[in-house]
């Protein structure tokens, strides 16, 4: 778990990274969509982890969100680029931590959520 | 971490001779006057002050320094007095006593500074509950004991005047030094991102400055600035190195990166070298034109890496400044400076501890469960002693106090080696008592001695330090005309009835690691949250600045998420959307959260 955070931190500071190394550009609608989702998952899986319920079903589908995403702009726009390929990471280390949180529950072994 | 690693574990980044050194001398200089003046008994008193603040003193910025050891003494002198009156009362002791140690549990929940100052103050207050004052003789003794604190604090900082920024220097040495490391090493995603502890050591370490608007505390904090901005550009070179390394390995804009991140970690340490050793580097003037050639280069190859170009030109204006900075006494460019610390008024920083306390104040918490814990403990350990009558009963509680820990393995740990520690250090006293002669002189230097390793390498390991802390005592006794065998038999037997009331105490009310691991861990996604809605903002809207989110939402005291450093306050647990939260988001919070 903490080596997913840890790559999910490392995303984000690139994110913050790339905000001083490349050219703005009004963000995309599914940008902020993919954010709010963001958002919500971190909010649910710290929630879980102060013994709130957790359900594979109940958070927010990041991977679709970030298919929008990838799919909206012009990719060739330096800053897109970026958000793209960064939020991918982010996407996949919630959707991994989500999973060894469920997956820790169901077997038993270390957390009691 | 194995139990027997915790146990047998030897950190020799703690050993720290300079303050041993210090520590030492104010210790012994209330002795030997005490015995040059033939008033020992007072000396005790002033020398237990000042080894009871010796533990708060360390290698901290000055000001920091200054306010804990200050504490600790006001600390000492309230314990003392406290001690010394109600020792008179049976019935009122031992509620003090577990009133007092419910109090040094829940400052658990603020700092270990805190917590380490509520164990010395409760270590106080039950060894001079032992020996009952009237109100005017406890409060001389409490005079005694902060006039000791207060020699221990100004030995402490004694180079304040000449050595000012000393510490705060020697905190961004470290950070530079770490960069310098991380910019040639091979970035690893599984591991938190380079030089996270050293940033925020830097931090914690500038924040003394934040009432300082001189021109050498401005640029310290602009040398942080700057290797808080580097430190983010290396990030995304090193993550481009990995990229290109894997596309096109034999291209010249690898080579050109590889070169760049060699010739940047020897400027940062240069940059490192010089803050702690203040002679700049010659050869770091030629290697940040040759970083300006490298960028050049790499825009005349035309290679596909605007990323890399961009981090590399903004890296090497950061690195000139900072050397700049580091070799000049006066500040260029202070009107840049943006990043002010701005000092909380005193009556939010106390709502805050506050609310912090009052979090905790529940079962679930493990702050909490420990402070009870140790309340409970402490109170039977003093009742036992007292209601036995068994002789120099307070290391029984006392034994309670420095053995209990909000978590097992600590406490276990931490039992074992205060046993073994004890007999070993009743071997050491033995030996020096029967080998030494008689002479004051010579036992003050043994007992000088014995504060001296305590101080150097009790922190490297607890054993050593609870062995030299055992010697020390049953001589200091000695010297107050008790017989070391008597001290002997009764420190062994209350430090066996101690322990086993705190391993007691865990075994029928644990707190597992683990279930302090997921409050960790909750507490770090939601410092992560917080951080990413300031960059979220800041690709929203372009046009505010990140450091305007940032500071408004991600970067206050202890909730720094890019240095992962978990906040100590207990989160909240509502389930509102959090401020700022989008339409969008707060419309659809509840459902997402049930």
């Amino acid at each position: 778990m903490l080596a997913s955070s840890h790559r999910l931190i490392h995303a984000i500071m690139a994110l913050e990274a790339g905000l001083h190394g490349s050219q703005p550009a009004p963000a995309r609608a599914a940008f902020r969509r993919f954010a709010d989702d963001v958002e919500v998952t971190f909010h649910s899986l710290a929630g879980a982890l102060r013994g709130s319920p957790l359900e594979r079903g109940g958070l927010p589908d990041l991977r679709e969100d970030h298919r929008a995403l990838a799919h909206s702009g012009n990719r060739a726009t330096e800053r897109y680029a970026l958000v793209n390929v960064e939020t991918d990471r982010i996407a996949n280390s919630l959707n991994t931590l989500r999973d060894e949180l469920i997956e820790r529950r169901d077997g038993g072994t270390g957390f009691s959520l | 971490m194995s139990f027997w690693h915790r146990v047998l574990q030897f950190q020799k980044e703690k050993i720290a001779p300079w303050i041993a050194l210090r520590n030492t001398l104010g210790f012994a200089l209330p002795l030997a006057a005490g015995i040059a003046l033939g008033s020992i008994p007072a000396a005790l008193i002033a020398s237990i002050g000042a080894l009871n603040v010796s533990y708060s003193d360390s290698h901290d910025p000055y000001l920091q320094r200054a306010r804990r050891m200050l504490a600790a003494s006001a600390l000492v002198g309230l314990a003392v007095f406290a001690g010394a009156v109600c020792g008179n009362h049976q019935v009122l002791a031992v509620p003090v006593a577990g009133a007092w140690a419910f109090a040094a549990g829940m400052l658990v929940a603020l700092s270990t500074t805190a917590a380490d100052l509520g164990i010395m103050s409760l270590v106080t207050l039950v060894v001079f509950a032992a020996k009952p004052l009237r109100p005017e003789s406890a409060a001389l003794s409490s005079g005694l004991a902060v006039g000791g604190g207060l020699l221990q604090t100004a030995l402490a900082l004694a180079f304040w005047p000449i050595r000012r920024y000393v510490p705060e220097r020697r905190a961004l040495a470290g950070l530079y030094a770490e960069l310098a490391r991380a910019a040639v090493a091979q970035p690893d995603v599984r591991e938190a991102p380079p030089a996270s502890a050293q940033s925020t050591e830097a931090q914690t370490a500038l924040a003394s400055l934040a009432g300082d608007y001189s021109i050498e505390g401005e640029r310290y904090r602009m040398l942080l600035s700057q290797a808080e901005r580097a430190r983010l550009g290396l990030f995304a070179l090193g993550r481009l190195r990995v990229r290109i390394a894997r596309e096109a390995p034999a291209s010249a804009a690898a080579g050109l990166l590889e070169r760049y991140l060699e010739v940047a970690a020897r400027v940062l340490q240069s940059i490192g070298d010089a803050l702690v050793a203040p002679q700049p580097s010659q050869s770091a003037r030629a290697q940040l034109d040759e970083l300006q050639a490298l960028a050049e280069q790499l825009r005349a190859a035309e290679a596909p890496l605007p990323d890399a170009r961009l981090q590399m030109d903004a890296i090497t204006g950061q690195l000139r400044s900072a050397l700049e900075l580091t070799a000049s006494t006066t500040v260029a460019g202070l009107a840049a400076f943006v990043r002010q610390e701005v000092r909380r008024p005193w009556r939010l920083r106390l709502a805050g501890t506050l609310a912090t306390l009052r979090a905790n104040l529940s079962l679930r918490s493990a702050a909490c469960r420990h402070a009870l814990r140790l309340a409970t403990c402490v109170a039977l350990g003093d009742a036992v002693g007292r209601s036995f009558a068994l002789h120099r009963s307070y290391w029984l509680p006392m034994t309670v106090a420095i053995v209990l820990k909000p978590d097992f393995a600590s406490t276990f740990s931490r039992g074992v080696l205060r046993l073994v520690g004890t007999f070993a250090g009743f071997i050491c006293a033995t030996a020096l008592f029967h080998l030494l002669p008689a002479a004051p002189a010579a036992q003050t230097a043994a007992i000088a001695s014995l504060m001296f390793v305590l101080r150097c390498w009790g922190p490297a390991n607890y054993g050593i330090f609870v062995t030299a802390v055992t010697g020390m005592i049953v001589l200091l006794i000695a010297m107050a005309g008790v017989s070391p065998k008597e001290a002997i038999a009764a420190r062994g037997f209350n430090t066996a009835i101690g322990g086993a009331i705190a391993l007691a105490a865990y075994w029928l009310w644990p707190t597992w690691e683990r279930t302090r691991v997921q409050d960790a861990m909750a507490q770090m996604l939601d410092a992560y949250r917080e951080y990413f809605r300031a960059i979220r903002e800041s690709y929203i809207q372009p046009e505010a600045s990140f450091d305007d989110a940032r500071t408004a939402r991600a970067w206050r005291p202890g909730g720094r998420a890019r240095t992962w450093k978990p906040p100590s306050t207990a989160c909240g647990r509502s389930l509102e959307p959090p401020r700022g939260a989008s339409p969008r988001l707060a419309a659809c919070w509840p459902v997402r959260i049930a």
